[in-house]
């Protein structure tokens, strides 16, 4: 899990994911996306890995990521899931389609904190609050 | 006991029987509710539930359901879909020549394109899943072919609607602001509308100050709020907007109008019944040519087997697709052979562009102002009008947050550089959409197919469909102007897609207004319904909503077709009172 959390941070750049507190939903959120990773991708998922645990101690650990000759193919699919998922819990796409299975956890995805929006469908805000700068 | 039988010697079943649930059919049965007691049944094709706990369960739906952008995410798991046919699944692309049609719910034959606006089969109809705008149409829209040359002309103007659109505004709440829309092209207005408008968004005040009251060619551009059936204060028992930027597929909180709202109301009345999962199949007439008979099949009912139910007045109100199916399905109204023909949508294309700093979309309503300025002029013998609406919803259907994403991905930009892009590029997304007028055109028309569907047995719609050069003329100057004004406003588009290319091929999109099919005219000869939306050929049979559209103008049809359905229900009231007989004030 450890390592997951560690390449999906490496991945997505969310600096929230360096300390998960196992009892808070991000920690559920990792469990799930793992195991959605080995059950969804998992030829993927392991090139990825390995090629992680490659450049893990690199200068620029991304860099050699997506500079490795290995990267291109099924692990570069891996590791857009891998976004998807922490981002707007979703995943699937093959080849060029946009991800659009439900990953379980659309309320929690991450993007809309930094798009400073609220998930689509549940603003828990009241009248006009939308005229004001966010 | 009916109460018309206390003074008629027939017997019926029911005083009025309505056929459809959507805001035409509710509209219906609540407005006729209110002048008496009548004996009224709904039968309704889809199966579901009208109170809170039903939308909190569409929600959750939703939210476990990864493509959102789909106007049908939170049904997908109605029990209906399994018996009912699912009109969502029409928009399918035209194959290459040669090849089949996908397996779908319309049928073709030989057509220049495929016809792609859905609806859904649901208590409440269609309005779980629209925007809620609701503009007024022009007069001249009701008079196109004498102001233009152009289309047709209807038995009816602004004028003899506008006490009707006052009443609709009040019946689905709608907020509006007034001194922005009296007069619009010549369209007055009577009363204030219930609710002021709704706030603008940030990317609207952003938007409006770059291009209100500048030129585009010889146009002064007025960016108006556009009025919608969503509460800005709470009305009728509904809260104000949250904002949700739900509006499709579904509102979250009620607080913008839908269909249930009328019906749960008539669900507190011992004389109204609502029977769901009845899927209509035959309207007989009787000897006089009365259409009484009304057969249905309950398809939860075991082995779904037929009833038959009968009234003196039957109102069609099943959508411009259903509706003329099972008129042609029962060989009736079709003297004219105008049953089916005329089919209308508004052809829509939007552009899509990045402005110069975040605006924030996806807080607030998926959209909130309009412009209005391009709707009407000389032009329209030549080519249609088009009405413009501003997004805050992104790039709309042209693109949601994971394109971004996608797209970033795509040029392998990830990490801190992936968050900073996205954030960058999502918060300036902006769209301009254009809807344009179709003409009515007898070849594009619905009949029924030779094939069956297999859950009901029952034939499907078979179109002719496609886009003219009327409705290709507004699409280029809809994208002209969207270009001009992304200019205006120093925004960056990022997809220039022309909407009609060299070669003639069109790129379109659905607004999902499907119009015409059952128009209105004076003249028996060459249409269906009189104005008071009454069968030329069937003196009790009445068909509401907007199959009875004469013109599509470029305004959203909902609030039009609910002032024409609240002017019905006063002949009808009227007709009732005499035996459900035509009648006049000589006789």
């Amino acid at each position: 899990m450890d390592e997951f959390l560690a390449l999906s941070r490496l991945l997505t750049g969310l600096d929230s994911l360096k300390t998960v507190d196992p009892l808070a939903v991000e920690s559920r959120m990792a469990a799930d996306y793992l195991r959605l990773m080995k059950d969804q991708f998992g030829a993927g998922f392991n090139a990825l890995l390995a090629i992680y645990r490659n450049v893990m101690t690199a200068s620029d650990p991304l860099a050699a990521l997506i500079n490795d000759p290995g990267f291109a193919g099924d692990a570069e699919m891996a590791a857009k899931q891998i976004v998807n998922m922490w981002l707007l819990s979703q995943y699937g796409g093959g080849a060029g389609k946009l991800p659009d299975q439900d990953a379980g956890f659309f309320e929690k995805g991450f993007v809309w904190a930094e798009i400073k929006a609220h998930p689509i469908g549940f603003s828990h805000r009241n009248y006009g609050y939308w005229s004001s700068k966010p | 006991m009916s109460i018309f039988n206390e003074e008629h010697s027939h017997s019926y079943d029911f005083d009025v029987i309505i056929i459809g649930s959507g805001v035409a059919g509710a509209l219906t049965a609540w407005k006729l509710s209110t002048y008496r007691d009548y004996r009224i049944l709904i039968l309704e094709a889809g199966d579901n539930g009208i109170n809170e706990g039903q939308r909190v369960e569409f929600h959750h739906a939703m939210d476990r359901q990864g493509n959102r952008g789909d106007m049908f995410a939170p049904y997908l798991e109605l029990p209906s879909r399994r018996m009912v046919p699912s009109p969502e699944k029409a928009a399918a692309p035209k194959p290459a020549p040669g090849q089949p049609f996908a397996e779908k719910y319309y049928d073709y034959n030989e057509t220049p394109d495929t016809f792609r606006a859905g609806y859904t089969r649901l208590v409440g109809g269609s309005t779980w899943a629209w925007r809620g705008n609701c503009p007024r149409f022009l007069p001249t829209d009701f008079r196109l072919k004498q102001s233009y040359g152009v289309g047709r002309d209807w038995p009816i103007d602004y004028d003899d609607l506008e006490d009707y659109y006052v009443e609709a505004e009040s019946e689905l709440g709608v907020s509006g602001n007034h001194q922005e829309l009296d007069g619009l092209f010549g369209a007055h207005r009577s009363k204030r509308f219930p609710m002021p408008g709704q706030a603008l968004t940030y990317s609207d005040q952003l938007v409006k100050a770059r291009i209100d009251g500048k030129k585009v060619g010889d146009t002064t551009v007025a960016v108006t709020t556009t009025p919608q059936a969503r509460n800005s204060e709470p009305y009728d028992g509904r809260p104000a907007c949250e904002g949700h930027s739900n509006c499709i597929p579904l509102c979250p909180s009620h607080a913008k109008y839908d269909a249930t709202t009328h019906l749960r109301r008539l669900a507190r009345n011992k004389n109204v019944e609502l029977r769901s999962g009845c899927v209509v199949t035959l309207l007989a007439k009787d000897n006089e040519g009365r259409v009484t008979q009304v057969h249905y099949k309950n398809w939860n009912a075991p082995g779904m087997p037929e009833t038959i139910v009968t009234a003196p007045i039957v109102v069609v109100a099943a959508n411009a697709i259903e509706t003329p199916k099972l008129l042609l399905m029962s060989g009736l109204a079709n003297s004219s052979d105008q049953v089916g023909r005329n089919l209308m949508d508004h052809i829509q294309w939007e552009v899509t562009a990045l402005f110069e700093e975040p605006i924030y979309p996806f807080r607030g309503p998926q959209s909130v102002t309009a412009i209005e300025s391009f709707r009407d002029g000389p032009f329209r013998s030549k080519r249609s009008g088009f009405r413009m609406t501003i997004g805050n919803d992104g790039w709309g259907r042209s693109g949601s947050p994971a394109k971004i994403i996608d797209n970033l991905l795509g040029t392998k930009t990830y990490g801190p550089a992936l968050l900073a892009k996205a954030s960058e590029q999502i918060t300036k997304m902006i769209r301009l959409s254009f809807s344009t007028e179709m003409l009515p055109r007898p070849d594009n028309r619905v009949q029924v197919s030779s094939n069956v569907d297999p859950a009901l047995k029952l034939p499907r719609p078979l179109i002719t469909f496609g886009v003219d050069e009327y409705s290709k003329g507004g699409l280029t100057a809809g994208f002209e102007a969207s270009m001009a004004l992304f200019e205006l406003m120093k925004a960056t588009v990022v997809d220039a897609k022309a909407p009609v290319q060299p070669d003639g091929t069109v790129n379109w999109n659905t607004a999902a207004h499907i119009m015409g099919t059952c128009i209105m005219g004076s003249d028996p000869k060459d249409s269906v319904v009189d104005e008071w939306g009454r069968c030329h050929d069937h003196e009790n049979l009445f068909i509401v909503g907007s199959s009875v559209f004469a013109t599509a103008a470029t305004a959203n049809p909902t609030l039009t077709l609910a002032a024409i359905t609240l002017r019905s229900v006063k002949e009808i009231h009227r007709q009732l009172r005499h035996g459900g007989r035509r009648y006049s004030f000589a006789s």
